[in-house]
């Protein structure tokens, strides 16, 4: 997004913006800070090549080795670090906004994306940014500047969410942009025709992209608590239905975990990344994941 | 149409009337429900595809667990609007239902005891109301039960057999009812039952009840085990019994039990000697019991009385009556009235002769030993009616013998066979004969012709003539007597008359002669031989005196005109009654008629003492086996047989004889003394007679509450209560399946 764009931004949306780089800050920050006293840092990471210090590199990265030697600060730069691509596809659509814990899934899945964007400027790869609906919403190309987080940002804004169209039409589409290999981040509940997602999903994977899918869903689509009466009407013209839903509850939850096993198979058969992320769960658990994998990745690169 | 519906549910619940408000209140859950649909909250959802998926899958079970729902929830309203209701439940009813009736059988008692009084109804009329309510009872539900009434007169014959109880019915049984009279005789309440018994063991039905309507008089109960048997055997039959009583208490009763004389000899303008027996069939002394009779309907002047009797024992009254005429006349003697009435008349039908013919044979040469007799016995034909006629033995083959009433054979020494023949036929048909002996007895001609090893004309074989002598030692009377009618005069006080009574002369019997069966001693001399014999033949009388009559050597009777007057009129009178003209028959017995078909025509009228005439055509009597032929010197009968004779009085029998005229005859009918007592058996007694295992209901005189408390309902608000335990223990279990219960707090999902 360039400058002019930005001011055509809402106030709103400006601040929304804000609360989400200032929200991905703390969580990757306190999440890295957590992470230095974790296995991960530093071990199993291969060096590369030195990088003069820049403000704002963490000191502890600092290699003093190099220092004595040349008076000079340089951090390592380890081989993860080195020209990620990420792509991060942001379902922006209708079924995104519902929610009943403090964060609902829209909302839960930009900050996922912010944090996961966030992490990886921060590290110095690229990451781009689409979000989509019944179409594609935004696109923010792949760049690894600083900076380009607030692009990324601005792109996540959501208004009027229409429902989803054919996933793999989106999918394709990406998959046409992306020309490098990459890693392609599925943000979204995946409330989608099953057939064109596993298409679209297998298109990437074909084209030599490392797929991770976060599904992000409410604690209630996962637990079904509801109790009383209820008319439920569907986000995305999905239809109603007046119901006990303690009576429905247990067809529910078994017509989900069918949904949920068809998609972990799926994932599994063609070495996709799923994780079912409740937006309950704190931030952390999208980042803790999305590095299992790439250190994952790493290694199946260096085998 | 409110009120008929309650009205209809009023056999089903104690309080109908709350059965509509919780019919209303049944449509409460179906209205929540309902207004639970309609009250719901909204929520916008995601994951639609996965509910609807849920809903798809379990639409038909969902909906059924709904329905089950509800429907317990109105099955527990409405079983609480039952149980505040208290529910009854009634197998008879439901059986009507099914269409199976209840059937009532009614034995009516219609036995003499039933016309026993109590104020002024008869404990017959007092079975007839209970009849009557019963019936009426039953009429509320129309055709829902049937009834078979069988009276105890005759059981064989229903009067009505399973008819339907309503309105028509009712009509009907009010008709006949009115025709119904009670009878005077003694039934068998055995033979009724075990009629009922056959009757009740072809209905099916809800249920077979029994009602013996009775008088339950101690006689059938306590001294019969054959009813209570009977009655035990309807109660293994399935058969519920009823009992009922249809009077208070026992009443005192006074009864005439007898009404007899020697009408066998009664003569016209002679007085007749009468005995009635009355007796106290109550529990107190009854005094000055006053005796009416009446004579051809006529109350006479003068009436008897008893000063009292003991209860429980029985009095006899005698007194004379006169009649003016000949032919037939009846006799009636009333007590006053009390409880029962039927046993206070007592009925005499007797035929008044001009006279009475005694036929007096003598043997010896002097006619005038015949006189002493015929001065005794027909000096004063007025007063003893008899009319004694002398004459030889010839005229036992001249003569037929059977206009006498009795005849005497005196100092016979000889009798030709065709005389021998036509007295033993006289006495064979019933005629009285009495011999008396004298010195022209011959004992050989006798002991051959006469006695034998059984018993003919003569009851013993002779010896000889022999003498009684004077025995200074022994002042005892020359002759004892037994207990004999003929020798009454002797068992008085007047031990004086046998003192004076002198035998001189006599004929012993054989010595080797013993007394055979058959012949009774009936006077014995000083020496223990016998003096007078008794003995029968066919269906007479004869009387053996082994001494002389009118030979005064031989004893001097004659001279004791008090000693020997009453003996010979006692004895033309004794052997007069072997006729048995005087039949006592009961209220019941048919009158049969057997008329020689050659000196009778076939019609005859008879005349009941109800006065209403009935005329019958008699028919030729067939002979069977058991009953041959009967020849009569002209060849064949005519037989009828009139059986309506419960009407205890006289009943007059017109016949036309085939020459011409009429000839009436007269039977007294009575009732018999069963049905006098009118001692009650108590309930606590035919419970213990029926024994605990029968299940019989037995109602007090007067109670009627178990006509209308005859259904058999009972409350089941238990199995109710049951059910509502039940129905909420089962939504309480299904709701909380279906999980509408609210979770508790913290709980997971």
């Amino acid at each position: 997004m360039t400058r002019d764009s930005r001011r055509f931004l809402q106030p709103e949306a400006v601040a929304r913006i804000s609360r989400l780089e200032l929200q991905a800050r703390n969580v990757v920050e306190g999440f890295l800070s957590g992470l230095h006293r974790s296995p991960y840092f530093g071990q199993s990471v291969e060096f590369v090549q030195h990088r003069e210090y820049v403000a704002g590199d963490d000191p502890r990265r600092i290699d003093w080795k190099a220092w004595s030697k040349t008076d000079r600060y340089y951090i390592k730069q380890y081989e993860e670090e080195t020209n990620l691509r990420c792509t991060l596809l942001v379902d922006v659509s209708e079924s995104m906004q519902f929610g009943t814990q403090a964060l609902n899934k829209y909302e839960y899945a930009c900050a996922v994306a912010a944090s996961l964007a966030y992490l990886l400027l921060r590290q110095q790869d690229s990451v781009g940014l689409t979000s989509f609906d019944s179409a594609v919403r935004a696109e923010v190309p792949s760049r690894s500047r600083r900076n380009h987080l607030h692009a990324v940002l601005a792109a996540l804004d959501a208004q009027n969410p229409a429902e989803k169209t054919d996933i793999y039409h989106i999918l394709a589409k990406v998959a046409d942009q992306q020309t490098q290999r990459g890693m392609i981040v599925l943000i979204s509940d995946m409330f989608v025709p099953r057939d064109g997602l596993f298409k679209g999903l297998k298109l990437l994977r074909h084209r030599g992209h490392d797929v991770l899918l976060l599904q992000i869903m409410d604690d209630e689509e996962l637990d079904f608590n509801y109790s009383g009466t209820t008319r439920f009407e569907g986000l995305e013209a999905a239809g109603e239905l007046v119901c006990d839903p303690r009576a429905l509850r247990e067809g529910y939850l078994a017509a989900l975990q069918d949904f949920l096993d068809q998609l972990r198979r799926h994932c599994a058969r063609n070495t996709i990344d799923f994780q079912t992320i409740r937006t309950s769960d704190h931030l952390d658990a999208a980042l803790a994941h999305y590095l299992n994998h790439r250190i994952g990745m790493r290694q199946t690169l260096r085998s | 149409m409110l009120e008929s519906l309650t009205s209809s549910l009023t056999g089903l619940f104690v309080h109908p009337g709350f059965i509509l408000p919780g019919v209303a209140l049944i449509a409460a859950p179906i209205i929540i429900h309902f207004i639970n649909r309609l009250r719901f909250r909204r929520v916008k959802w995601a994951a639609m595809e996965f509910l609807l998926a849920s809903q798809q899958r379990n639409r038909r079970r969902l909906l059924l667990e709904q329905l089950l729902l509800l429907l317990l929830r109105i099955l527990a309203v409405a079983a609480l609007a039952v149980l505040v209701a208290r529910p009854l439940i009634d197998p008879q009813r439901f059986s009507q239902l099914l269409g199976q009736k209840t059937h009532h059988l009614v034995l009516l008692d219609d036995s003499g005891s039933m016309r026993d009084r109590t104020g002024e109804t008869a404990a017959f009329e007092t079975g007839l109301d209970v009849l009557r309510k019963l019936v009426a009872e039953g009429e509320r539900r129309p055709d829902s039960q049937t009834l078979t009434l069988l009276l105890l007169s005759n059981p064989s014959q229903p009067i009505f057999t399973q008819e339907n109880l309503n309105r028509d019915f009712v009509t009907r049984l009010e008709g006949t009812l009115k025709g119904l009279r009670c009878s005077h005789r003694a039934l068998d309440l055995v033979a009724g039952v075990e009629a009922a018994r056959k009757l009740l063991a072809e209905m099916t039905g809800a249920a077979r009840n029994f009602h013996l309507i009775s008088d339950f008089r101690r006689q059938d109960w306590e001294d019969n085990s054959a009813l209570p048997a009977a009655l035990r055997e309807l109660d293994l039959d399935k058969v519920l019994i009823n009992l009922i009583q249809t009077v208070p208490e026992a009443h005192p009763n006074l009864g005439i039990t007898d009404l007899t004389g020697t009408v066998d000899v009664a003569a016209v303008n002679v007085p007749l000697r009468l005995k009635a027996s009355i007796r106290n069939y109550g529990e107190q002394v009854v005094r000055d019991v006053r005796l009416t009779i009446l004579i051809d309907g006529q109350k006479q002047p003068s009436s008897e009385s008893i000063d009292k009797i003991e209860p429980g024992r029985e009095r006899a009254i005698e007194f004379d009556v006169k009649f003016a005429s000949t032919g037939p006349h009846n006799v009636e003697v009333q007590l006053p009235a009390d409880a029962l009435d039927q046993d206070n008349s007592r009925y005499l039908s007797l035929q008044i002769a001009e006279s009475n013919p005694v036929l007096v044979i003598y043997g010896g040469n002097d006619e005038n030993e015949a006189l002493y007799l015929i001065d005794a016995l027909g000096a004063v034909p007025e007063k003893t009616g008899f009319s004694p006629t002398r004459d030889r033995i010839d005229s036992l083959r001249r003569q037929p013998l059977e206009k006498f009433k009795s005849i005497f054979l005196l100092n016979v020494s000889e009798l030709p066979p065709d005389a021998i023949k036509a007295l033993e036929e006289y006495v064979r048909g019933g005629g009285g004969l009495a011999w008396f002996l004298g010195p022209q007895v011959r004992a050989a001609f006798y002991n051959d012709k006469l006695a034998g090893e059984v018993p003919g004309l003569f009851p013993a074989r002779l010896g000889g003539i022999a003498e009684l002598f004077l025995d200074e030692s022994n002042p005892a009377p020359d002759f004892s007597v037994t207990d004999h009618p003929v020798l009454e005069v002797f068992q008085d006080d007047r031990d004086v008359l046998l003192s004076y009574t002198k035998v001189n002369r006599y004929f012993s019997v054989a010595k080797d002669w013993t007394v055979p069966d058959g012949v009774r001693v009936i006077a014995t001399l000083r020496n223990k031989a016998p003096l007078m014999l008794e003995h029968r033949l066919g269906k007479g009388r004869i009387i053996t005196c082994l001494t002389a009559c009118g030979d005064l050597s031989w004893n001097n009777w004659p001279r004791i005109p008090d000693a020997f007057v009453p003996v010979q009129l006692q004895l033309a009178t004794y052997l007069a009654e072997g006729r048995r003209t005087l039949q006592q028959r009961t209220v019941g017995e048919p009158l049969t008629i057997s008329l020689a078909a050659s000196a009778y025509a076939p019609q005859v009228e008879i005349r009941p003492p109800d006065g209403n005439r009935v005329l019958l055509t008699a028919g030729i009597k067939t002979p069977t086996d058991a009953v041959p032929a009967v020849q009569t010197p002209a060849g064949l009968e005519y037989e009828e047989s009139f059986r309506n004779t419960d009407q205890p009085g006289d009943y007059a029998l017109v016949l036309k004889r085939a020459e011409g005229g009429e000839e009436v005859r007269h039977y007294a009918y009575n009732v018999a003394d069963a049905e006098s007592r009118l001692q009650l058996a108590t309930s606590d007694s035919i419970r213990r007679r029926l024994g605990p295992e029968v299940n019989a209901q037995i109602q007090e005189f007067g109670n009627l509450l178990w006509v209308h408390a005859e259904d058999t309902s009972h409350e089941i608000h238990d199995y109710v209560l049951l059910l509502l335990l039940v129905v909420l223990l089962g939504e309480q279990a299904l709701a909380l399946r279906l999980s509408y219960h609210p979770r508790p707090a913290g709980g997971s999902a």
